[in-house]
Parts: C-alpha cells; sequence; structure tokens
C-alpha cells in the first residue's frame, strides 16, 4: 500500500487493516445487497432481465468483499495469487459457461 | 523484523519479498498456498453452480425454487453472514492492535453470527425434509442440497476454525503463529461470505422472479 521498506517486509497478516476499510466494505455490501433483493421483492420483473441485473450486483460485490475484506490489491498480494485469480475466473467461466452451453443445446435437441 | 541488521531485500520464487530467512517466510508462504486452496475451493463451487444451472429446470413434478424460497430467511441469513464479516474483521483489528480480551470478545460474536446462519440453514432444511422436498425428490433438489449444503458443511468447518483461534487466544496469547493462523481464516471466512454473496444471486433471488 505505501512504499516505504519496512511495509514492504512486513508479512501480509502482520499488516493491520484500516477499520475504516472493513466498515466501507460493509457500507458498500449492504447497498448492493439490498438492491437486489428490494428489485426481486418489491417488483415483478422478468427472470432473464432479473437475473442479467443480480449478476451485476453480485460480480460487483464480490469485487468489494475482494478489495475491502480479503485485501486483495495487486501491490499487496504476490503475482502469483494474482495469477491464480485469473486462472480461477477463466476455468469458472468455461466451466460453467460451457456445462449451460453444451447442456442446453443438448436439451434443445432432444426430441419432445 | 530485527532493526538492528540493515536488510537486504529479495524477492523469492512467489514474489515475496523477505530480508531475512526466518519463520516469517514461512507464514507469507503459508498465506500465499492457502490463498491456492481458496481458489482450487472456488473450483469446486464453480462446478456445483454449473451442476445447479443444469438441473435448476428438472423438477420431475417435484417443488421448484420459487415454491422452497423463504425471502426473510434468505436476508437474515445474508445479513447475519455480512455482519460476522465485519465483526472477524474487527478480531483482526484488535488483535494486531494487541488488545486479546477485546479479540475474544469479537471472535465469541463471530462465532456466534456464523451459527445463527448455521441454525437457519438445518431449519430450511428440515422444513424442505418434512414437506417431502428430499434431495432423491428431483435433479434440481439434489443440486440444490449439495450446493447449499457444501457451503454449509464449509461453514460447520469455519465454526471448527474459530473455535481453535479462541482456545489458541486463550493459551497461546497473540504470538507470531497464532496471528499468521488468525490470517488465514479469516482470509477462509470472508471467502465463505463471498461465496454466499453467489448463492443467494443465483439460487435464491432468481426464484423470486416470474
Amino acid at each position: 500500500m505505501t512504499s516505504d521498506p519496512e511495509h514492504e517486509t512486513t508479512p501480509m497478516y502482520l499488516i493491520k487493516p484500516d477499520l475504516k476499510t472493513y466498515l466501507d466494505g460493509f457500507f458498500y455490501a449492504v447497498v448492493l445487497t439490498v438492491i437486489p433483493f428490494a428489485l426481486v421483492w418489491l417488483s415483478d420483473m422478468k427472470k432473464t432481465p432479473g437475473v442479467i441485473v443480480i449478476t451485476a450486483f453480485a460480480v460487483i460485490q464480490i469485487g468489494i468483499h475482494m478489495r475491502y475484506f480479503l485485501h486483495y490489491s495487486t501491490e499487496r498480494a504476490p503475482v502469483s495469487a494474482t495469477i491464480s485469480i485469473a486462472l480461477a475466473i477463466i476455468a469458472g467461466v468455461v466451466f460453467v459457461g460451457g456445462a449451460l452451453w453444451i447442456m442446453g443445446d443438448l436439451n434443445a435437441r432432444m426430441m419432445p | 523484523m530485527s532493526i538492528d541488521s540493515v536488510p537486504t531485500i529479495h524477492e523469492d520464487l512467489f514474489g515475496f519479498k523477505h530480508n531475512e530467512p526466518d519463520k516469517i517466510d514461512i507464514h507469507g508462504e503459508r498465506a500465499l498456498a492457502f490463498w491456492f486452496y481458496l481458489m482450487s475451493d472456488a473450483m469446486i463451487f464453480a462446478i456445483l453452480f454449473a451442476n445447479f444451472g443444469i438441473l435448476v429446470h428438472g423438477t420431475a413434478g417435484g417443488p421448484d425454487m420459487s415454491e422452497i424460497l423463504n425471502m426473510p430467511r434468505v436476508a437474515l441469513q445474508t445479513a447475519l453472514l455480512l455482519l460476522s464479516s465485519l465483526t472477524f474483521g474487527l478480531v483482526t483489528i484488535s488483535a494486531l492492535s494487541k488488545n486479546r480480551n477485546v479479540a475474544i470478545i469479537w471472535l465469541c460474536v463471530t462465532f456466534a453470527l456464523g451459527a445463527g446462519f448455521l441454525i437457519l440453514e438445518i431449519g430450511e432444511f428440515s422444513e424442505m425434509v418434512a414437506e417431502g422436498a428430499t434431495p432423491q425428490v428431483s435433479g434440481f433438489l439434489s443440486a440444490f442440497y449439495v450446493l447449499v449444503g457444501t457451503h454449509g458443511l464449509h461453514m460447520v468447518f469455519g465454526l471448527g476454525m474459530l473455535t481453535v483461534m479462541l482456545i489458541q487466544f486463550l493459551t497461546k496469547g497473540l504470538t507470531l503463529p497464532v496471528l499468521s493462523r488468525l490470517y488465514r481464516v479469516g482470509l477462509f471466512w470472508h471467502f465463505l461470505d463471498l461465496i454466499w454473496v453467489a448463492i443467494f444471486s443465483y439460487v435464491y433471488l432468481p426464484g423470486a422472479l416470474n
């Protein structure tokens, strides 16, 4: 986070996080949770646009959790941690997207 | 972290910067290895989400998501887990401030919130079983129980970790190995909250849409 040499040699588990980061993260997470819950609860949205909106909020909230709760930052975490996140995201997209694509396609080709 | 010796900082294979090859390196590497574990755990959940996405319409005449959905309970579970993430943050801050008693109090609060979440989940499952919505009814219900149940099982392990931290706070105090362990338990706990965000977004909330 800062560039003083003391900080760079301190292992991650001894760096005291700021209370403000947790409170900020909590505030953002509450906002990003309440909005999709309220949308689903109070409005009568259709399935497809609803899932798209929920996905947008979920992705942003997962980013907020990574940044404010797991304290992930490219400056603080080693580069191999960043690589592992990228790999996890790619593999996750392939697993979920690929499985839904192939199984949906097979389902569409099934005899009625 | 000795102050007298002039550190010669070098970067190791994993990108960690070291000044002395002592225990601190080990804990840094452990944190990184734990991070790799979390990413592989995320893969397990990715596969379970894919499984759920495929089977969500396979209700075989049984109940679908809108029929087993109890929105107030999901909202309460979400609130408990999010609050427990905040209180775990307070554990970390008070432990690194060398404030052991405050850290123990927040650790107990975190445990209570996590336990509350699990009690709600067990209540949900037992209610569903009582209504005949057991895993063997349909592919959808099997996928639902496996996905939500795997998260619940992680929560059980998380509560076990919190208990171990509580015992070590009391018996060993805030030593370097204990703080290192606390950091990794914190990663695990916040990670579970992150997975729950994906679960309420893809499993529960779409059930309330038309």
